[in-house]
């Protein structure tokens, strides 16, 4: 089948490309119902405390304020965001509205008004009067207190403590990784209302419509059945919107004033009171023999949740298995403290925990290979897993694993040895090269429950409806399924209708939009449900046609008997028939379980220019190698990945939620939050790999998360290969790239 | 801003009519950049708009034997693509090329970046290293005149009365000899705010600097003129040597400047690559041809 596609491995464009290019979609922003209330909350100035009192008066007295909510007067049933299954269990340490502040930017109220400007200005009228807590924003402070140490984890494999103590060559390498905010275009937004019938719906652009639903019931103490979330238009998410923030507030609001109730956030807001990515601090120390193979290695990381658990230990866990999926290490042990600190709230971010981790241990393999004196690529090399190589710790099969070709080919491409033995320019501007690997999962086997139902049906057009729980974020998920089905059936894709989650109308799914699950799983899942009723469809053909099920032909939209070609019909004729004889429906509901999470692997190579008077670092070049089994549609895949570089050039140079020595947020907004735009982007080369992987749809694996993990150690590795400096902090700030070439300086006239 | 009034005047005549009636809560609005963020950040709600963008006397630029005289309501764009300002006021024209994006310099004014009066604004610098005048129309339509310094307080804060308003900047055209140039440094190449910048305009003759400004922005609260940096290469032939003291000197004042920032450390040691930038724009070639005679 795979060898004449006619609709997979194309680039068709995107289902709603000409309403969001012509601004018709309609976002939550745009929509608007009868009596609708917006709303507004109120944040908290200070990182801990206690709230003595709040005086809503002022805000109440005026005119079009409806309702202010606060502790006070609101449920206190504690929830954690991230739970997205029944039975997954997780500290539950969200409410509503907080009593006790625990960062710059806990929820302390929110006013339902009869327009924005209303909301706006009654917020500004609530005074609140806290008693202030002493506040810790240093994970490392943060570990030596009991109050805010959450877990520690620890994976091993081997015996890595007694190699590294007695290994002749340890190399040890220390970074630290920022909050970095998802800055999606769209902020924060939902909608909710309550229906006649006492049920709440809520639009929202969201990951996981059914961890919508459960968060909300939570939060509320509502059955499941009177809570419907239905997933709008997606302006933008990477993570920042895989957690219910605004959902179960809004929700409540509505459900209270049995009205329409939109509630949003700007982007100082989004920022500061959303979700970040997990902050950590890592040391690693590498053994490695002369040779250039590693013997062992041991990681440590401490994990910064932030103000509340949410994903903290999940992240802290699925950072550290992917240090065991890269390269053949025996004996290697990882180890995570979690903490929480007095400052923005930790959560899923593209790549969940993959880009910190990866950012430590590729420095340090870079580490290695300069104590070796050796091309960092030959380590690699030498050490990277093959094909069908087994997970060190017994986790799942990596399969198909291609990152060596990813590694040979793209030195090759890149011209890797040629640029890598340029002789370093003297003067101002020196150019390097740096490299880096990595690898993320395809959904969740081995960890979490991973299935979807789907439903299948085609009508008596010959159109297909897909019915699903799927969540485009703008990624091309819609498409990607049309053109699986479109390829089973032989019809073009303006044929097939797929539409996306609604807790009310959507067959489950348990996981939604993450883990880079949806092409691997939800693909998977479409092309099931699609050959499934394909098969129907054949089966009641071949009776309608008095012909064997072998000869029943599907081609380009029309059905025949391979023996009558002259009588051809189209499919939806035949649907009719068979509803018309046959009383059946050409239609399969399906349930999907993934068997498998094979790696995927993206290898990047990346030439960087240090200005080394002001310590600005641009990016000249990205060469972007991706072992993704088959890319469904290699426009969006390309679009992934150069979206993704962008990412990772932020977190590697530019982008950090900081906080003050108070706890204050300093970046609230993006003049200050430094987002690498056009003008600082480069040419970025995109290579695919597409060698198929088992259980991936028409070979395909994923490519979303995956895309945005080596780009800040390529980029650092780059750096140092510039002008011989150790970060040991990202984002590599020109302050801190000058730091270190003074520190190296001076380091270098003491030895002279 | 459901409670906004918008005047929108069509000549300065009418516009004196709006600074006539104008209250504490009223704004001029020219590209409106830095106003509308400023009255959603204060949660302003109330008051009147004079929107300045509908007086078509001051969108133009014009220019007799003396001066080059830009309307207030000028915008960056229209300013980068101006013959007379790319000869005769370069340091402007590279200023202004590099505020903001394409979208903020079809927008952002003139006028509007010195009244802002932000110590990071990168058109500042340049007009007072080419020593603008500032024309401002008062409520009784009659306008005085003041070097473009004398205007800025600094911090955000300017000398204008609230019925007043910049009509015109007026940059004199100096001889031949003048050169100039702009410099800066911010978190990223394009759209982004100074952290440091430097214009500067010079008089050369026969390889010697007889005439120097150096001005300095984003630093403290307003830009200055650097006036250590000016003595140490004023009457002095351009050299590679002289550079060096010009980088240190430069070096000097920054430390002098923000003794106490914490963004001390680092601006003192990038203010050397924006020196190099603009010592070798405006001298470079003469460098070079002092070092071929060498
Ligand atoms: C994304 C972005 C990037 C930016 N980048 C830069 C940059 O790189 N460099 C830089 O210097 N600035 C930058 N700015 C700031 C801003 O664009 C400039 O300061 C601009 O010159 C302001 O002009 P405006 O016409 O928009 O002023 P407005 O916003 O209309 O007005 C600014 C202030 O001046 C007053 N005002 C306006 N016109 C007059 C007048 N004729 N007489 C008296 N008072 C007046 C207004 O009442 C208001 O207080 C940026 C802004 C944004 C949003």
């Amino acid at each position: 089948m795979t060898n004449k596609l006619k609709y997979v491995g194309k680039s068709v464009p995107m289902h709603d490309v000409m309403d969001k290019v012509t601004g018709e979609i309609k976002y939550v922003g745009d929509m608007k119902l009868p009596n609708m209330l917006y709303a507004k909350l109120l944040l908290s100035d200070i990182a801990h405390g206690v709230i003595k009192s709040i005086d809503i008066s002022k805000a109440q007295a005026l005119k079009g304020v409806v309702k202010i909510y606060t502790y006070e007067n609101t449920p206190s049933t504690s929830y954690n965001s991230h739970i997205w299954y029944d039975g997954l269990k997780a500290i539950e340490d969200e409410y509503l509205f907080s009593k006790q502040v625990r960062f710059y930017g806990d929820r302390i109220a929110a006013v339902a008004a009869e327009d924005k400007e209303t909301a706006e200005r009654a917020i500004s009228l609530i005074k609140v009067e806290y008693e202030k807590l002493p506040h810790i924003i240093s994970p490392l402070e943060a570990k030596e207190n009991p109050e805010y140490r959450i877990t520690s984890k620890e994976i091993k494999s081997g015996e890595p403590e007694n190699i590294i103590q007695t290994a002749e060559i340890v190399v040890e390498t220390a970074l630290k990784t920022q909050k970095v905010h998802h800055a999606a275009m769209e902020t924060h937004i939902c909608l909710a209302n309550k229906e006649l019938d006492g049920t709440v719906t809520i639009w929202t652009p969201c990951q996981v419509a059914f961890q919508v639903q459960l968060v909300v019931c939570t939060a509320l103490g509502l059955p499941k059945d009177k809570v419907r979330a239905i997933k709008a238009a997606m302006g933008g998410s990477f993570g920042g919107k895989g957690q219910p923030v605004l959902e179960p507030v809004c929700a409540y609001m509505a459900y209270d004033l049995g009205k329409p109730v939109k509630l949003y956030m700007d982007r100082t807001e989004c920022i500061i009171a959303t979700r970040t990515r997990t902050a950590t601090i890592g040391n690693v120390s590498t053994a490695v023999d002369a040779e250039g193979n590693i013997l062992a290695r041991d990681i440590k990381m401490l994990v910064d949740a932030g103000a509340y658990m949410t994903n903290g230990e999940a992240v802290a866990l699925a950072m550290g298995k992917k240090a065991f999926r890269l390269y053949k290490i025996q004996n290697q042990r990882y180890t995570a403290e979690v903490v929480y600190t007095n400052t923005p709230i930790g959560g899923a971010c593209r790549g969940y925990g993959s880009p910190q981790i990866h950012a430590l241990t590729e420095i340090n393999i870079d580490a290695a290979a300069r104590r070796l004196g050796m091309d960092p690529v030959k380590l690699r090399l030498k050490n990277l897993f093959q094909p069908y190589d087994k997970d060190s710790i017994g986790g799942p099969a990596l399969g198909n694993a291609r990152v060596i070709q990813c590694v040979e080919k793209g030195m090759e491409v890149f011209n890797w040895k040629e640029k890598r033995e340029r002789p370093k320019a003297i003067g101002r501007y020196v150019r390097g090269v740096g490299m880096a690997c990595a690898t993320h999962g395809n959904g969740y086997y081995g960890a979490y429950q991973d299935y979807i139902t789907m439903s299948l049906m085609m009508n008596e057009k010959g159109e297909i409806i897909l019915n699903s729980g799927i969540h485009d974020l703008g990624c091309g998920t819609v498409t990607t399924m049309k053109q699986i089905v479109s390829e089973v059936f032989d019809i073009p894709l303006d044929k097939v209708t797929a539409v996306e989650g609604d807790t009310f109308k959507s067959p489950f799914d348990s996981a939604g939009t993450q883990a880079s699950r949806v092409t691997f799983v939800c693909g998977a899942c479409a092309l099931k449900a699609a050959e499934q009723t394909r098969a129907k469809l054949v089966h009641y053909a071949s009776r309608i046609l008095g012909c064997a099920e072998e000869q029943v032909v599907l081609e380009n939209g029309m059905i025949y008997a391979s023996d009558q070609p002259d009588k051809k019909q189209a499919y939806g004729d035949m649907v009719t028939s068979i509803q018309k004889t046959l009383s059946e429906k050409v239609e399969v509901s399906c349930t999907y379980e993934s068997p498998a999470n094979p790696a995927s692997y993206a290898v990047n190579f990346v030439e960087a220019e240090v200005d080394t008077m002001t310590g600005m670092v641009r990016i000249l070049e990205v060469l972007a190698v991706h072992d993704i089994g088959k890319a469904i549609n290699p426009g969006f895949v390309e679009g992934q990945i150069q979206g993704a570089i962008q990412m990772g050039i932020g977190f590697a140079l530019s982008e950090e939620i900081s906080v003050d020595s108070g706890g204050i947020v300093k970046e609230t907004n993006l003049g200050k939050y430094h987002i690498v735009n056009a003008p600082d982007m480069p040419d970025v080369k995109v290579m695919l790999i597409e060698e198929g992987e088992e259980h991936g749809p028409y070979g395909a694996k994923s490519v979303g998360e995956v895309s945005t993990v080596a780009i800040a150690p390529a980029i650092i590795n780059a750096i140092s290969n510039a002008v011989d400096i150790d970060i040991t902090a990202l984002p590599a700030t020109p302050e801190r790239v000058l730091e270190a070439i003074k520190r190296k300086n001076i380091i270098s006239e003491v030895r002279q | 801003m459901s409670n906004m009034i918008m005047k929108t005047p069509a000549s300065i005549d009418e516009l004196v009519m709006c600074l006539k009636q104008s209250d504490d809560n009223t704004y001029l609005l020219s590209g409106g950049t830095d106003l509308i963020i400023k009255l959603r950040n204060s949660k302003i709600y109330e008051g009147t708009l004079i929107d300045l963008t509908g007086i078509d006397d001051l969108k133009q630029i014009k220019y007799n034997a003396e001066y080059i005289k830009i309307g207030a309501a000028a915008t960056f764009n229209q300013i980068t693509s101006n013959t007379m300002l790319i000869k005769h006021a370069k340091c402007l024209v590279q200023a202004s090329s590099q505020i903001g994006s394409t979208q903020i310099r079809n927008a952002a004014t003139l006028g509007g970046n010195i009244a802002n009066a932000f110590a990071g604004a990168d058109a500042i610098p340049a007009l007072i290293a080419l020593d603008a005048m500032v024309t401002i129309l008062k409520s009784d339509k009659t306008t005085y005149t003041k070097p473009i310094d004398e205007i800025i307080k600094g911090s955000r804060k300017n000398t204008l009365y609230k019925d007043e308003a910049i009509i015109e900047i007026s940059i004199p055209i100096a001889n031949d000899n003048c050169i100039s140039a702009f410099a800066k440094l911010g978190s990223r190449s394009r759209v982004t705010i100074s952290k440091l910048n430097i214009a500067a305009t010079a008089q050369v003759k026969d390889g010697t600097i007889e005439a120097v400004k150096i001005v300095l922005g984003a630093l403290g609260t307003k830009a200055f003129r650097a006036l250590s940096v000016e003595k140490a290469i004023e009457n002095k032939d351009i050299s590679e040597a002289l550079y060096t003291a010009f980088e240190n000197e430069l070096v000097k004042q920054v430390d002098e400047a923000i003794p106490n920032r914490s963004s001390l450390g680092y601006k003192r040691e990038a203010i050397r690559g924006l020196a190099e930038d603009v010592y070798f724009d405006l001298f470079g070639s003469m460098v070079r041809k002092v070092k071929c005679h060498d």
